[in-house]
């Protein structure tokens, strides 16, 4: 992995590295790519990939209303709020 | 009976953190499933004990600190912690320290309530010094709860079990040399296919998933919000580096990377085909014994080399316990609807 995919995959996540974090991650990264590799020698042919080890589909839930958590519960979970909504930093120049 | 959770369950009101700072305020708007059915029950709750970040401790090194649940268990400040136990460390350290941690099969107990970090390997396990504790509780947590999309239609679980039950065991002799069994369990050999594949398939799926499951965290919404960020972009990104740890964001990096166009068929795709052969061949040796046994930890290997024994029930969704077993330390594996055949072996060998 070098420097520029590891960045291209922190703008990804929305995270940035400072230069040691991105010097150890590059390391832990590259010594497990190697083992990735024995994944290229399985015959997978046939297998379907397996998206959840349940054999459940379409799963629902009777339709009976319930209380749910409300605007002002979870407003009050937000760093800032302003007039019934999330405040964020200006979003246009 | 006195139960803790680990910090990444949520009690109504109480601040939940999943060990992370990145929910170091975050109040609890709802409580989970779990904590619901043991206060139903008359368990009295006594608090909570720290994870490491989203259960994830040192996913990229050697480290290994003793958990807290494993702490609060051996003071005797509780009989049972609720734990969610992905990346292994409590099937590890609890039978090293006298304790037993079991693991329920996916899909058995609700999840509604816990902290996500790996969606398909996420499940309510019970951490306990005595095995009728444990049983216990577990007894009382599992069941159907229509809060849970993967929760298992309404079927009644009891747990209650001897120690005398007599069971195979499926033993990897490419793993084990000489070991002791009790008198109440019969050895068959049996071959650990694909163990080299375990952890490579497991850190593919579990960044790939961690990676999901931490796009929630913002900086909007609730929890951690950086201080001066001049823009939008600008106040995700801060919040995030300055929020998480760097486990966590070298395993959201890298489930970014994963899932990336460049990489997702040879990497996650492949994984989940991997992950479909591992289940079939181990759901189809668990027909033919009661449970497998592996050991906890492997002489000589490195935490990741390590990470396939954690990850074997895991990824196929067995049920599984971690005991101090005569002159050794075993994690049983079985298939779902064997627990007790399971638990009666282990209890059976418990020193």
């Amino acid at each position: 992995m070098t420097d520029e995919s590891l960045k291209l995959f922190e703008a990804s996540a929305k995270l940035e590295f400072d230069s040691d974090t991105r010097q150890w991650a590059a390391g832990a990264v590259n010594r497990l790519e190697e083992s990735f590799e024995k994944l290229g020698q399985v015959d997978t042919r046939d297998a379907a990939p397996l998206i959840s080890v349940l054999d459940m589909r379409n799963v629902f839930r009777e339709d009976i209303a319930k209380k749910p958590v409300t605007r002002e519960e979870l407003l009050s979970l937000a760093p800032e709020e302003y007039d019934g909504y999330f405040q964020v930093p200006r979003t246009i120049e | 009976m006195r139960f803790m959770m680990q910090d990444s369950i949520m009690a109504a009101g109480a601040v939940c953190t999943a060990g992370s700072k990145m929910l170091y305020n975050f109040k609890a708007p709802l409580s989970a499933t779990v904590y619901e059915k043991c206060l139903k029950k008359g368990m009295e709750f006594v608090g909570f004990t720290l994870p490491c970040e989203f259960g994830a401790d040192s996913l990229f090194d050697s480290l290994d600190g003793l958990d807290p649940a494993v702490t609060a268990l051996s003071e005797g400040r509780c009989d049972a912690v609720l734990c969610n136990d992905v990346f292994g460390k409590l099937r590890r350290q609890a039978p090293l320290n006298g304790l037993i941690y079991m693991q329920p099969a996916y899909g058995t107990v609700s999840r509604y309530g816990l902290i996500p970090a790996v969606s398909s390997m996420d499940q309510i396990g019970v951490l306990c010094r005595e095995f009728k504790d444990g049983l216990a509780v577990l007894s009382a947590i599992s069941g159907y709860d229509s809060f849970d999309g993967t929760s298992l239609p309404a079927i009644t679980y009891d747990y209650n079990t001897g120690r005398e039950r007599e069971g195979t065991v499926g033993l990897p002799g490419s793993i084990f040399g000489e070991i002791r069994l009790a008198d109440n369990a019969i050895a068959s050999e049996i071959e650990l296919k694909y163990f080299e594949l375990l952890a490579p398939v497991f850190y593919i799926l579990a960044c790939a998933e961690i990676s999901n499951n931490t796009t929630r965290y913002d900086g909007v919404k609730f929890g951690y919000r950086a201080e001066d960020a001049g823009n939008l972009e600008e106040l995700y990104i801060k919040s995030r580096s300055e929020g998480f740890g760097r486990d966590i964001q070298l395993a959201s990096v890298m489930g970014c990377m994963v899932l990336s166009h460049e990489h997702y068929d040879g990497l996650y795709y492949k994984s989940m085909q991997v992950r479909r052969l591992v289940k079939e061949y181990y759901a189809g040796l668990l027909e033919k014994v009661d449970a497998i046994a592996l050991p906890v930890k492997l002489d000589g290997r490195g935490k990741y080399e390590q990470a396939g024994l954690y990850a074997l029930p895991l990824l196929g969704g067995f049920a599984c316990v971690s005991v101090p077993y005569k002159n050794n330390c075993l994690q049983f594996v079985c298939a779902r609807g064997k627990e007790n055949a399971m638990f009666s072996l282990a209890w059976e060998g418990m020193q």
